[in-house]
């Protein structure tokens, strides 16, 4: 092909994907490296904002009895450290990595649902927002990251300050999911071809656990934040132990959350050591297989082990034993990727680079927090200094480890291609010093001091009782960190504004990121690169460098994406890529006060999910047609399978877990339903059931009419008309009742499963009534591929009444 | 070539578990709550026999599946019709998920036998 064709195809190309660079467009950019960028620069303002709470709480332990601040506001500081640490930093960053690399990793050049990915952005945004707004109005929360009943009830903490963490902390949770689901879509549809699941990079592999891990994991955490304000603002149940609900319920919920929350944020970690390893030891990983295995293995483990925070809290003695072994059998694969690290170097020609040392440092730093971690998994170990000092340093030495540890080096990686701009390696490796000394120096005495027997989250302590030196060293530690941390920052700085020019593979590195120039261009490949290993830049006969050995499968003259099939990243078709739009922002803004809304009143949910609706009924209406698949081989696109299969998995994951809380109620308490409430009629519900049931067989009819247009849109028609009945029907039935939400914990757990269904139901019902609307405007291959999705979406719905009437309407007779 | 639907062998310790789960907690809760079998007839024998029977059942089911997995996988390691290799990789993860399930499944025999099952 001549020079002249090539030249004109990558300008065609940078017109297509050019970003804007006006402030607005700039807002508006669904791109990935902007929405990228900006959950890393987010994430990073708010690390830094925590570690400010952190260096104060220093300050303040630094001699027995400070008062540098008071005890409120100790509880406060130490509370958004936590939440900020583990909800606003560390998954946000990781996911900001991702969000950034994966698609170049993969030799794509858009994630899966641009517009879907920028939304989830802010709502991460707005929700670690309004939790440090929190703070300068001296309301954050206050009862620790984990915020348990009954300190976080009503009784004891009447103040907004748990409101503020019940209605936000979810909202971020939200904006994982999102960024989840699109990743693992991305991964598992958009690979480069040649691609197939075993050569992809490790980093990739850890990304596709991790999202899977947060689709099943945070919908509990959401569902434990709506329970809680519940309790707080519409005096429900759930955790009032007077009414039989259990305090312990919010643990369950909480740490079946909370302990993957722990891996998935590990898990990029590991990926990102794991590649620089690689890069710098000009050597594959050992055993590639064994440790994408065992990357699936560590996300398995983590769902099993969640009790073993709770090993104080009189479970049975079998239970402890489970938990205390599951725990322990964590240390296999995560063992498999140390040795597979440690084998690489050994296997390789290493190069000692600052990168290269941020993950050594990541190996003993891990290491430490890991045989911490083996020492309380035992249960006798565990009673003894539970809550105190040695607790502390145990999941510093993890986290600092497993996450603080591989980001600095993936960021020191990374930045060129980023940027453009090399980092200077003098100021590296001082800051490296400076870091590693911090950390331990700060961390490693916690256990000393935990082992003499000081608790965690005071304020303050008498002198005389051996604590002293420790937290004088440890405070020294934490300024050294920061010193460390602030010498990283000035390095990144400087070489943004003046370091030299980056080359598009400065580390010569074997995976595809590296193929485009450093920045890429708008565009980043001006094909989709031919992929033939797990490092397509080190094959020396298929090196994917030239034009020749690109796959020119997309047109160049519009934004397009090639999906490839999951297994073997065969291409099977074009996906269209949307512009920059605003919609993302006010889809956020109306979640927002949907959630953030409730610190107020429990119906500013409504009105936000009614905005929500709103918007989301426009945006589909002034949707435009794509034109791009025709060459579909099949009826729904992967990505939108795949998507729609997210979403449910998601629903589901909350479902189960309140009818696992609903179980575990029932399990507790020695009379169900609770304090002898009236046996609920059935009539209305069976009414309901029948019109939900009836609803079904015309969503199917449309299904198979979607050739005629008129029809198919009759059926929906029909179909929401129905459900519209059935809601009715329920809501006369609650009306009727002799009792509400508040009467105790059975009749709490009744209107939440019916109240959440019928919210399901809502949001079904505008998105069937939008696809009506749709159809009878315009019929195309992108809205049969909708409605498709939506009918899958509907079945879900209808199908999850069953179990919702069986507990509502039936619990109360056979319980 | 031995031609497994991988991705259904993924999905077999997963939907086990959870069947596993909802069985005995079904069982243990008629037993307690509701006095099934609490005579001197059927007694907590019976129920710790028929949890053991549950968790045998999954047990050969699961077995079956960790068998078929790593039959699979040893079959297509050496390349035979699996030219990417990604095959390979995704029965390494069923055969190591079904191991795992196993060994939950392993202490559900120490929870049916030994375990006080009522408060």
């Amino acid at each position: 092909m001549a020079l002249s064709e090539e030249q004109a195809r990558i300008g065609q190309l940078q017109a297509a994907w050019a970003r804007a660079s006006t402030p607005l467009g700039r807002l508006a950019s669904v791109s990935h490296r902007s929405v990228g960028a900006r959950y890393m620069l987010t994430s990073a303002a708010f690390f830094a904002l925590a570690g400010l709470a952190a260096l104060v709480m220093r300050v303040q332990l630094a001699a027995p009895e400070q008062r540098v601040v008071g005890a409120e506001t100790y509880d406060q500081l130490f509370t958004m450290h936590g939440v900020t640490m583990m909800f606003l930093f560390a998954v946000p960053a990781m996911q900001g990595f991702a969000i950034y690399l994966v698609p170049l990793m993969l030799g794509t050049r858009e994630l899966a649902f641009p517009r879907l990915n920028a939304f989830g952005y802010w709502l991460y945004l707005l929700g670690g927002g309004a939790l440090w707004i929190s703070l300068i109005a001296s309301y954050a929360p206050d009862a620790g990251w984990f915020d348990y009943p009954p300190l976080a009830s009503a009784r004891f903490s009447p103040a907004a300050n748990i409101d503020v963490y019940a209605a936000a902390v979810p909202l971020v949770q939200v904006s994982a999911i999102v960024a989840a689901v699109v990743l693992a879509v991305t991964i598992l549809t958009r690979r480069a071809p040649g691609m197939s699941l075993n050569r992809m990079p490790l980093f990739v592999w850890a990304v596709l656990v991790m999202a899977g891990m947060i689709v099943l994991a945070m919908p509990p955490l959401i569902l434990d934040g709506a329970l809680l304000i519940l309790d707080r603002n519409a005096s429900t149940d759930f955790f009032n132990s007077g009414a039989g609900g259990d305090p312990l319920l919010w643990q369950h919920l909480f740490w079946f959350f909370g302990h993957p929350e722990v891996y998935l944020m590990l898990l990029p970690g590991l990926g990102t050591v794991a590649m620089i390893t690689s890069t710098f030891a000009r050597h594959p990983t050992s055993a590639y297989p064994l440790v994408a295995t065992s990357y699936v293995l560590i996300g398995a483990i983590s769902f099993g082990v969640w009790a073993h925070h709770m090993f104080t809290t009189g479970e049975s003695i079998v239970g402890l034993t489970i938990f205390s072994a599951a725990t322990m059998t964590v240390v296999i694969p995560s063992g498999i990727h140390v040795f597979s690290m440690l084998s690489t170097l050994r296997h390789g020609r290493m190069r000692i680079s600052v990168p290269l040392l941020y993950a050594l440092a990541f190996v003993f730093i891990f290491i430490i927090g890991g045989l911490t971690g083996i020492q309380l998994a035992s249960v006798p170990a565990d009673w003894q200094v539970h809550d105190s000092y040695f607790v502390v340093a145990h999941f510093h030495y993890t986290l600092l480890g497993g996450v603080v540890m591989p980001l600095l080096a993936g960021t020191y990686y990374w930045f060129p291609k980023f940027t453009g701009r090399m980092l200077d390696d003098r100021i590296g490796y001082a800051s490296f010093a400076l870091v590693f000394a911090g950390t331990n120096l700060a961390f490693f005495p916690m256990h000393l001091a935990g082992l003499e027997g000081m608790p965690r989250r005071v304020y303050t302590y008498p002198a005389g009782l051996g604590w002293d030196h420790y937290q004088q060293l440890a405070t020294i530690g934490a300024f050294l960190l920061g010193a460390g941390l602030l010498v990283y920052l000035a390095n990144l700085v400087i070489a943004y504004r003046t370091g030299p020019r980056a080359s598009a593979n400065p580390w010569a590195a074997g995976t595809l990121e590296w193929l485009p120039d450093s920045p890429p261009p708008d565009y980043a490949f001006a094909g989709s690169p031919r992929v033939q290993s797990a490092y397509p830049l080190w094959d020396e006969h298929a090196r994917p460098t030239v034009p020749d050995q690109m796959y020119r499968l997309t047109a160049p003259d519009r934004k397009e994406s090639l999906e490839t099939s999951s297994l073997e990243a065969l291409p099977e078709r074009r996906i269209p890529e949307p512009g920059a739009t605003l919609i993302p922002l006010l889809a956020g803004l109306a979640t927002a006060i949907a959630f953030l809304g409730t610190i107020f009143d429990p119906l500013w949910f409504l009105v936000g999910a009614a905005m929500l609706a709103a918007l989301f009924v426009n945006y589909a209406w002034r949707e435009p047609t794509s034109v791009a698949s025709e060459t579909a081989s099949t009826p729904v696109p992967r990505s939108l399978r795949y998507g729609m299969g997210g979403l449910l998995v998601a629903t589901g994951s909350l479902f189960t877990a309140l009818f696992s809380a609903y179980g575990y109620l029932v399990e507790r308490d020695a009379v169900w339903p609770v304090a002898g409430l009236p046996s609920r009629p059935i009539g209305l519900g069976i009414a309901a059931s029948v019109a939900f049931l009836a609803a079904a067989g015309p969503l199917e009819l449309a299904r198979r009419s979607l050739g005629a247009s008129a029809r198919a849109a009759l059926l929906l028609g029909v179909s929401v008309a129905l459900m519209l009945a059935g809601l009715a029907l329920l809501a006369v039935d609650a009306a009727r009742l002799d009792y509400n939400w508040a009467s105790n914990a059975t009749a709490s757990l009744e209107w939440a499963l019916t109240g959440i269904w019928a919210l399901s139901a809502l949001a079904l019902i505008v998105v069937l009534a939008t696809a009506a609307l749709r159809l009878i405007q315009r019929v195309d291959v992108d809205r049969i591929s909708m409605l498709i999705a939506t009918v899958w979406y509907g079945r879900f719905v209808l199908a999850v009444w069953v179990p919702v009437f069986a507990v509502v309407y039936l619990g109360g007779r056979v319980l | 070539m031995i031609q497994v639907p991988a991705q259904r062998l993924l999905l077999v310790p997963l939907a086990l578990w959870m069947a596993h789960v909802a069985a005995s907690f079904t069982i243990v809760e008629a037993h307690c709550r509701h006095g099934v079998a609490d005579g001197q007839f059927a007694g907590i024998s019976a129920i710790r026999l028929l949890l053991l029977s549950v968790t045998a059942t999954a047990l050969l089911a699961l077995g079956g599946n960790a068998f078929a997995a790593t039959r699979a996988w040893l079959a297509t390691s050496d390349g035979e019709g699996d030219a990417t290799g990604a095959r390979t990789q995704l029965l390494l993860i069923c055969a190591v998920a079904s191991s795992i399930a196993l060994l939950y499944l392993i202490w559900a025999v120490t929870f049916a036998t030994e375990a006080r099952l009522c408060r």
